[in-house]
């Protein structure tokens, strides 16, 4: 069990760097517990460069396409699940099929497609090639399929329409596989770096981690800064494992899958 | 199972949905891929125009090239490293979580190996440069306590690879600590008592009820952190990037990936047709890998 001790100490280490002045960062031997803390280093952060509008750029950015890609999913889900209709089969199957079209494969097409339509620099940019992918539409249709057909069905009868049956009876029962599809969305479109990095240049549209990338050729050994900034990107994911634990643990379990 | 089709009428509402989904996919997945395609069969001039149909060039040149061979073997040395270190420390660490009574201890642990899989993947990385700072790091500080003389983790060519490896593995290993888990939990307590009850030791325990009943996940497991190796890429750019440069990779090449390559080829040297070539190879080897994970999945699944 002293493994935890070497999974958490790099954590705890960069939440403590993050509050000492850079002296005693770069002092050796390295003290553990920060001897005057400060919050210099964040100020120091938020003073040299945008950084809110960077934090402002990735949450904007995870959040919206993460709320799209959820219902979108879900809804896709449900029809799949629940319906018969000419095409079915064959649309899901090249659903599916995207599964294994990860990004790395595709930015490079996007990006041609993205600058002849001369949308680089912008947060539809960031946003459109993210709003539904394979995994989503699978892990939505395991779960409705599991709702028993007689519940749309007498809801039919009643007179509802397959939209507020959507959102008055579906959406609540799967709001466990929902929350676990939008945390796995949360934290791979917050961590995402390499198509940020492709389609943005401008300083104004730049994400957190186009920012964190940079530090490396910007400062070269300011740690004070990188730390805080380490933490600052921390911090987002951290509330949402905190508030939805159960969730995400659970789901991480039930699918099995690493985006 | 019996479908919502009550009405004789009609119903208009899943065309609704499946085919704007089904012109998305197409248009941002099965276009792109159409797209690579091409270009993988086209050249790029140095002003970044593609023209000149030249057939099998951008694969012929590929399989002379000599980085190209060196970005394949170290994506599948990362890749065997993850795997063979990932797969039996998750296993180890779940079993151990999953012996403990304690449920206050039990989730403290839990807790402690997830720290990573939370942690900003791109903080990941800042945290570790710093770590592997030759002069400032606190790797070498505690080599220097125990007596080893300092390395210059991410500049040496020899362990600069490996010294990647680490930070992956320490990120991941949480994440597959956690299927373990559940899957241990899955297995029926009274098969343990009966064991213990006939006197079999810990070893058999394993090898004659854990190991069989947690195959399944076994696999999924080894496939699906194949794959994620496969793609591995923000570490990789965020702390091998040259000062200099600014090319991810190095030192000399030592950190080079197919998905790194891919990445210098097009966005660096504007080699679309090279690059493009270099993705489609990469896909050829997820489809593979993701083919027999969805095979495992179905089964998992009705398991």
């Amino acid at each position: 069990m002293a493994g935890s001790f070497i999974t958490m100490l790099p954590l705890i280490w960069m939440f403590l760097s993050s509050i000492k002045p850079s002296k005693e960062i770069i002092q050796m031997p390295p003290t553990f517990l920060p001897a005057n803390p400060t919050f210099n280093n964040f100020k120091d952060l938020f003073n040299t460069l945008p950084f809110m509008q960077f934090l402002f750029n990735s949450l904007f950015v995870t959040i919206i396409s993460t709320v799209i890609l959820v219902l979108v999913a879900a809804l896709t889900g449900f029809v799949f699940a629940k319906f018969k209709f000419y095409g079915k089969k064959i649309i899901y199957s090249i659903i599916l099929t995207t599964m294994m079209i990860v990004d790395e494969i595709l930015v490079l097409p996007l990006y041609l497609m993205i600058t002849r339509v001369h949308l680089n620099n912008t947060y539809i940019a960031l946003i459109i090639p993210f709003l539904v992918t394979g995994f989503a539409v699978f892990l939505m249709r395991q779960f409705i399929s599991t709702i028993p057909n007689g519940l749309i069905e007498s809801a039919v009868i009643d007179g509802a329409s397959y939209l507020q049956i959507f959102y008055k009876i579906i959406l609540p029962l799967i709001s466990p596989a929902l929350g676990t599809l939008a945390i796995f969305n949360f934290i791979w479109m917050w961590n995402m770096l390499m198509w940020p990095v492709i389609v943005v240049d401008s300083e104004k549209m730049m994400t957190l981690q186009i920012a964190m990338s940079r530090f490396t050729s910007m400062y070269l050994t300011r740690y004070d800064l990188s730390m805080a900034a380490a933490t600052i990107a921390t911090i987002p994911i951290l509330i949402l494992y905190l508030a939805l634990q159960r969730t995400f643990v659970k789901g991480i379990a039930l699918t099995g899958i690493k985006q | 199972m019996q479908k919502l089709h009550g009405h004789k009428r009609k119903v208009l509402f899943p065309y609704i949905v499946a085919y704007p989904v089904l012109f998305y996919i197409m248009l941002f997945f099965i276009l792109p891929v159409l797209y690579l395609l091409f270009l993988s069969l086209s050249s790029t001039d140095q002003f970044s125009k593609i023209s000149i149909f030249n057939e099998l060039d951008n694969y012929q040149i590929l399989l002379k090239d000599k980085l190209f061979w060196k970005a394949f073997k170290q994506t599948f040395i990362l890749t065997g490293i993850r795997v063979i270190t990932i797969v039996p420390l998750s296993l180890l660490i779940a079993m151990g979580i999953n012996s403990i009574k304690n449920t206050r201890l039990r989730n403290f642990y839990s807790i402690a190996y997830f720290c990573p899989v939370i942690t900003s993947t791109a903080g990941v990385a800042l945290i570790w440069m710093w770590i592997y700072d030759p002069s400032l790091g606190l790797a070498n500080y505690i080599l220097s306590l125990v007596g080893i003389q300092k390395q210059s983790f991410l500049l040496n060519t020899d362990i600069s690879l490996l010294s990647i490896a680490v930070v992956s593995i320490w990120k991941d290993i949480g994440w597959y600590m956690v299927i373990f888990f559940a899957g241990l939990q899955g297995i029926p307590e009274h098969l343990y008592e009966a064991a213990e009850i006939d006197g079999v030791n810990i070893w058999s325990r394993f090898r004659y009820i854990t190991f069989p009943l947690l195959a399944p996940t076994f696999l999924l497991i080894m496939v699906v952190v194949m794959i994620n190796s496969l793609r591995e890429f923000t570490s990789i750019f965020i702390m091998t990037r040259s000062t200099i440069s600014g090319e991810p990779g190095g030192p000399v090449n030592s950190t080079l990936t197919l998905s790194v390559y891919m990445f210098k080829n097009a966005f660096l040297y504007n080699k679309y047709g090279l690059a493009a070539a270099i993705a489609l190879i990469l896909l050829i080897i997820l489809a593979i890998f993701t083919i027999i994970q969805f095979r495992l999945y179905r089964v998992e699944w009705e398991y």
